[in-house]
């Protein structure tokens, strides 16, 4: 795959640049894929991208999916300059869909701790989408238990707001 | 590290990635944020103290169903939207408490509600009132459809249980049963 992003040299990416995971994977994107990271758009301003970007905290597995993510959606960000290259809305939609759909614990939460360290709002944003959507039907109970959280009201404290909003605890 | 497959990568344990993402006050406050439906917030509420907080603390806290005149109130933040000026009356009734107790915060919109405005009357919301008198807080709502005295009413104050007591910074979330 770093193999396929190497060629978007071609068409006019721009500089490319290298990310290195926990792991020591290493992936080159084009400047364009990597700076729908605010992180690495920061740092490519900054100019300090020259020896590549480590990122202590991104497993290769996690990194890889980041990546793919980020190719797929570059066509986003340059759409008006190369129609041929971007990815169709459907397609992409179809992409994410079929991400977000098979991703289960933990590497859900793998890949939002990746996408919130590396700041790509849009890959937040559905990630953290699927957890909620992951919570809608559960009991507190069963919410505790997916997450495993303690639950840390006093019986009464949870009665109290049990009784005050019973409406939602209707089944 | 040129050879991509020589270093294994040592995986934290299952548990740990989910535990961080939730303990972040900011990402579980954005999952919580996108929860469909009120009663899976109202659930998700009750999971823990801290997710109270934080479910309550949402100025995106949706609306719960109107009928059911529940409200969830969020002390720190702003309403989502100020309620238009308020009549004088209004004014003075919202304050009208006894001399040894005081008015927290003025008033917060709670529900817009907007099905019932037929003739374009902006004034029908509900305001909820926190006061605080010795060491209790007691909630009050004020139903408002229109501006005279009579279209204004006002609920018996409701006291909260302790663990409500807005802390410090008045980021307590309130789960408030705002009946008329």
């Amino acid at each position: 795959m770093a193999a396929a992003a190497a060629e978007a040299t071609i068409d006019g990416g721009g500089k490319m640049i290298i990310l290195i995971s926990a792991d020591g994977k290493r992936f080159e994107v084009t400047e364009a894929v990597a700076s729908q990271s605010q992180l690495i758009s920061n740092m490519i301003e900054d100019d300090c991208t020259e020896n590549g970007v480590r990122l202590p905290n991104v497993d290769g597995d996690i990194l890889t999916m980041v990546v793919d993510y980020c190719n797929m959606h570059a066509g986003d960000a340059a759409a008006d300059g190369d129609t041929t290259k971007a990815s169709s809305t459907e397609e992409l939609k179809k992409f994410d869909a079929e991400l977000v759909q098979a991703l289960e614990n933990p590497v859900l939460f793998k890949l939002i701790l990746a996408a919130n360290f590396l700041n790509i709002k849009s890959l937040l944003d559905m990630t953290c989408q699927r957890v909620a959507d992951m919570m809608s039907g559960k009991t507190p109970e069963q919410m505790r238990e997916t997450f495993s959280i303690e639950n840390d009201f006093t019986p009464e404290e949870e009665a109290a707001i049990r009784q005050e909003n019973a409406w939602a605890f209707d089944d | 590290m040129e050879d991509e497959a020589t270093r294994p990568s040592s995986p934290p344990p299952a548990a740990s990635a989910a535990s961080s993402v939730l303990a972040d006050d900011d990402l579980l406050r954005e999952i919580l944020l996108r929860l469909a439906f009120p009663t899976t917030l109202v659930r998700a509420a009750l999971v823990s103290s801290r997710w109270l907080c934080l479910a309550s603390d949402s100025a995106e806290f949706p609306p719960p169903p109107d009928e059911l005149r529940f409200g969830v109130v969020s002390p720190l933040l702003p309403p989502a939207r100020q309620p238009p000026d308020l009549p004088p009356n209004l004014h003075s009734q919202l304050h009208q408490v006894p001399n040894d107790a005081r008015v927290l915060r003025p008033g917060w919109m709670l529900l817009p509600e907007e099905e019932e405005d037929d003739g374009g009357d902006d004034l029908s919301y509900t305001l909820v009132v926190l006061i605080r008198r010795g060491r209790g807080l007691f909630a009050r709502a004020v139903l408002v459809r229109g501006e005279s005295d009579d279209q204004i009413r006002t609920s018996d104050s409701i006291e909260l249980p302790n663990h409500y007591w807005p802390n410090k910074k008045m980021n307590r979330g309130l789960l408030f049963h705002g009946s008329l």
